[in-house]
């Protein structure tokens, strides 16, 4: 029944260039609200029945990038279990990737960051909310949006001091009497995020 | 706890954009001779792992992107130390989520209520901890803000 709209759907995927580059973020263009391809095949198979709503239907096209450097980046942060901040234009975003502390503002290059355990912090004039991540992705586009995936993310201001000096106290003990690689590497990983825990607090 | 290494089988078909995240620290001989005068059946034979899915593309191509990615992995000789101990980026990720996890302590925090935490079994066994999404939109008298460790 469907085996028009499927054909016509993998020759439309299928002639779409395949990026070169590794790096290189792909620019979705902005197409129209429904797709005329598909509502055309539709109706040829099944001229009686509604198109069903796809989910390019529902998508917002991206944004283009401007000509000139806009004065606001716009950042989206969003958790597994949460969307903590969704479209909102700030000034700057220091993200903590694992290459350092990676400061993002208007106009920033196209870049995907891998993150390590750290503070991220959102400027907005004098505002700044800062929030402790453990691990993820921050994704620059071209455009001044800055996509921050995080798996969890944590309030500074609701970081237990106790806990972290308990923790950083137990895995330096742990570093001290690990006995394997793997095991080494978890007391490390301890380490580092109760370290990085402790500077979010006092810094 | 301890999160130990994923007990899937580990993907060789690795994307261009992971190659970063694991830099080379054992250069092979034949990343030190100049790839353009070798065919690529000679160069993938003394590789330790597979071909990734981007050099089966014709030579000029893989020369270029080869070349080029040999180059990085000999200028970054570091690698982290979870990389060399074992662990892919995802173990990471999840040895540091479940460490932070635990650390915030609010009226809603798991740790703050034991008996609240929920722990679901993962199909090799293992147990983790989550937060459950609606904790913090319970009304906080609900729960005494005794401290354990007080």
């Amino acid at each position: 029944m469907l085996r028009h709209a499927a054909r016509r759907l993998v020759s439309r995927t299928a002639a779409a260039p395949t990026a070169r580059r590794a790096l290189v973020t792909a620019e979705v263009p902005a197409e129209a609200a429904e797709d005329s391809t598909f509502v055309e095949a539709w109706k040829k198979v099944a001229p009686n029945i509604e198109p069903p709503t796809t989910p390019l239907f529902l998508m917002q096209p991206r944004p283009p990038t401007p000509a000139t450097i806009p004065t606001k980046l716009t950042v989206n942060f969003v958790l597994p279990y949460k969307s903590e901040i969704a479209n909102k234009e700030v000034d700057m975003v220091i993200v903590p990737a694992t290459t350092g502390q990676m400061g993002v503002l208007p106009g920033h290059v196209a870049t995907i960051a891998e993150l390590k355990p750290g503070v991220l912090s959102v400027h907005e004039g004098n505002d700044v909310t800062k929030y402790f991540v453990s691990s993820g992705f921050a994704f620059v586009h071209a455009n001044s949006i800055a996509d921050i995936v995080a798996v969890e993310a944590v309030p500074v201001d609701q970081i237990d001091p106790a806990f972290v000096q308990k923790g950083l106290a137990e895995f330096t003990a742990k570093l001290g009497s690990a006995s394997t690689d793997l095991e080494k590497a978890e007391a490390q990983i301890g380490v580092d995020v109760h370290s990085a825990l402790n500077a979010a607090l006092t810094g | 706890m301890t999160h130990r290494r994923s007990s899937m089988p580990e993907c060789h078909a690795h994307a261009q954009g992971h190659d970063f995240s694991r830099p080379t620290t054992r250069p092979t001989s034949a990343s030190l001779m100049p790839l353009k005068f070798l065919p690529p059946y000679v160069s993938m034979l003394q590789r330790f792992t597979p071909a990734p899915l981007w050099e089966m593309q014709p030579p000029t191509q893989w020369c270029e992107e080869s070349s080029w990615r040999n180059a990085m992995s000999m200028t970054t000789t570091v690698a982290p130390f979870w990389w060399a101990a074992g662990m892919t980026y995802i173990g990471y990720s999840n040895a540091c989520t479940a460490l932070a996890r635990d650390c915030p302590w609010s009226p809603s925090s798991p740790r703050s209520h034991p008996a609240r935490r929920s722990i679901s079994p993962s199909p090799s066994g293992r147990t983790t901890s989550m937060r459950s999404p609606g904790s913090d939109l319970l009304p906080p008298f609900y729960f005494d803000n005794a401290h354990p460790l007080i």
